[in-house]
């Protein structure tokens, strides 16, 4: 073989590699960078977007997820008839303050995402606040305009160092899909208790996606994907073994990791692909290209976790979101709970209203 | 994790909008739509598979959408995603080597495409496994001088190395694939 031979199989094996891992008419999936909290770019972008308008002029702006064409409309029309919390005349200034310690607030939901169906609003308070009933009624939403019904509901955590207190507001039902949801909590100001009081106000901005739904028959063996209604596919699964059996219940996906390494009682193990969490405790949605045979034949051999199919836990990383719900209608492990994850929906309204461990009413 | 905010109750008075720079700022989504296959492809040959290779080039435009402020040419912006598409393929396989040491249950690892190799003639096979086996740096080298299109000059740039360098891992390289597939046929 001579060195010019060599040199021309060099790059046609290349050619042949790269074309395989990639085909010609593959699409490229949406980028990681458009779904991230560029809240500076946002913030910009509202200032930007009249002017843009006016100009005519197709601009050329980095990395604004809210640029999104499909959206961009809805933003722009909703923005200037929504002033933000600080304008309105409920806000803290115009306010009696209530005496005490300053009660923080964090919250999770950055502006600009967006969301499956099922996701809270996630609160996180500095101190162990001992009512919530004030802040139950300085929180409104409103979905497309128009005004949404919803109730906090509270538990201890530690997501956070030094905010002890979690409290997550939802509606009663799952939120509309493909719908903008701006939710307004005019707590500054308000008492949290005897002796504290409320140091924040804070929104969140976000829209909804499609309504995916996906249901995990462990009788089956199957799950099966709906989206606004429609069967988007039925896929063979894994779930947990014997020893650790699967959560049931309702469960959301609480954040996506194309690659990550995951640990337990005997086994540890990097590269883990297109992992969506649905528990803290660590059961996910993922790619298991170890245990195909147990996925084709329904034998249920994990460690919690929904096993798939590579390519099928790859379309599925696409579909869905964070925020998408999973349920395990008849899955052996125990009932999941508002903490496990975001075990929002398995908490009864009623129960849901009343506010955990936090009184709202 | 990333989605993690918080939401500062006075952030909204602070409305920061640099247009000047926004303007000539280069377009990311449209650099992603031209380049996603390339990139995607380049890794693919860095890393031996595609999930890790579609990680790399997310987490490149990540980065990059971090600095993009910093970023007003659309070459130099490609230039820069080239570099990270290098530097976090050395990383997967860093990880990967790292994950293969500490693995206790035997099955998993998808690792060498060894299943996309299926699909490829048995001499482009042979000449794949050869590059494998290069040192790292001389793997880079060469796909990046049979595939990627790029001059000797910005292999040297996207590699941080002289040209000189490039010139002499291409050829100590060649010799050793020579040498490993004229004995192997």
């Amino acid at each position: 073989m001579t060195d010019e031979e060599l040199e021309r199989t060099l790059a046609a094996a290349f050619d042949a590699q790269a074309r395989a891992a990639v085909g010609d008419s593959a699409r490229p999936p949406e980028p990681r960078f458009a779904r991230m909290p560029a809240r500076r770019a946002r913030r910009a972008g509202r200032v930007l977007a009249p002017l843009l308008a006016a100009a005519a002029v197709v601009a050329v702006v980095v990395g604004l997820a809210n640029f999104d064409p499909t959206t961009n409309g809805h933003d722009a029309a909703a923005r200037p008839t929504s002033p933000g919390p600080h304008s309105t005349p409920s806000s803290a200034t115009g306010r009696a303050v209530a005496p005490g310690k300053a009660v923080r607030i964090k919250l999770l939901n950055p502006d600009g995402a967006e969301y499956g169906v099922g996701m809270p609003v996630i609160a996180y308070f500095s101190r162990k606040i001992t009512s919530g009933r004030e802040l139950q009624r300085a929180t409104t939403a409103t979905v497309n305009g128009k005004p949404i019904p919803g109730a906090w509901y509270f538990e201890y955590s530690s997501y956070f160092k030094g905010y002890p207190i979690e409290g997550h507001w939802r509606p009663q039902t799952y939120w509309p899909a493909h719908a903008s949801v701006q939710v307004d909590i005019s707590a500054a100001g308000l008492s949290a208790g005897r002796g504290l009081a409320f140091a924040d106000s804070v929104t969140s901005d976000f829209t909804t996606g499609p309504r995916n739904i996906s249901m995990v028959d462990d009788m089956k063996h199957r799950m099966t994907v709906t989206t606004d209604g429609h069967i988007y596919g039925t896929f063979p699964v894994s779930l947990g073994g014997k020893a650790t059996p699967t959560m049931r219940g309702i469960k959301v996906i609480m954040e996506k990791g194309q690659s990550i390494c995951m640990s337990g009682p005997g086994y540890d193990e990097c590269g883990v692909r297109y992992t969506q969490r649905l528990t803290y405790a660590g059961e996910y949605l993922h790619s298991a290209p170890w245990n195909v045979s147990n996925i084709v034949h329904g034998v249920d051999s994990s460690n919690g976790c929904t096993n798939l199919l590579p390519a099928d836990a790859r379309r599925l990383y696409r579909l869905l979101r964070v925020g998408d719900v999973v349920e395990y209608p008849n899955t052996s492990g125990p009932a999941m709970q508002a903490g496990a994850g975001y075990g929002d929906w398995d908490v009864p309204w009623s129960t849901w209203r009343a506010g955990g461990l936090v009184p709202t009413r | 994790m990333a989605l993690l905010i918080a939401v500062e109750a006075d952030s909204e008075r602070t409305v920061v909008a640099d247009t000047s720079a926004l303007a000539d700022q280069v377009d990311l989504r449209a650099l992603y739509d031209a380049h996603w296959r390339y990139l995607v492809r380049l890794a693919a040959l860095l890393v031996d598979d595609i999930a890790s290779a579609e990680d790399v080039v997310q987490d490149a435009f990540v980065a990059l959408h971090r600095r993009s402020a910093a970023l007003r040419d659309p070459e130099a912006a490609l230039a820069y995603l080239r570099a990270s598409v290098l530097n976090l393929s050395r990383s997967v396989l860093r990880r990967r080597q790292v994950a293969r040491k500490h693995l206790r249950v035997a099955e998993p690892e998808a690792t060498a495409g060894a299943d996309h190799d299926v699909l490829l003639r048995d001499e482009h096979r042979a000449a794949l496994a050869a590059v494998r086996a290069l040192p790292r740096h001389q793997r880079e080298v060469l796909i990046l001088r049979y595939w990627s299109g790029l001059s000797e000059r910005e292999i040297a740039q996207t590699l941080h190395i002289s040209p000189g360098s490039v010139k002499s891992a291409a050829s100590r390289g060649l010799a050793t694939l020579a040498r490993v597939l004229r004995g192997d046929s």
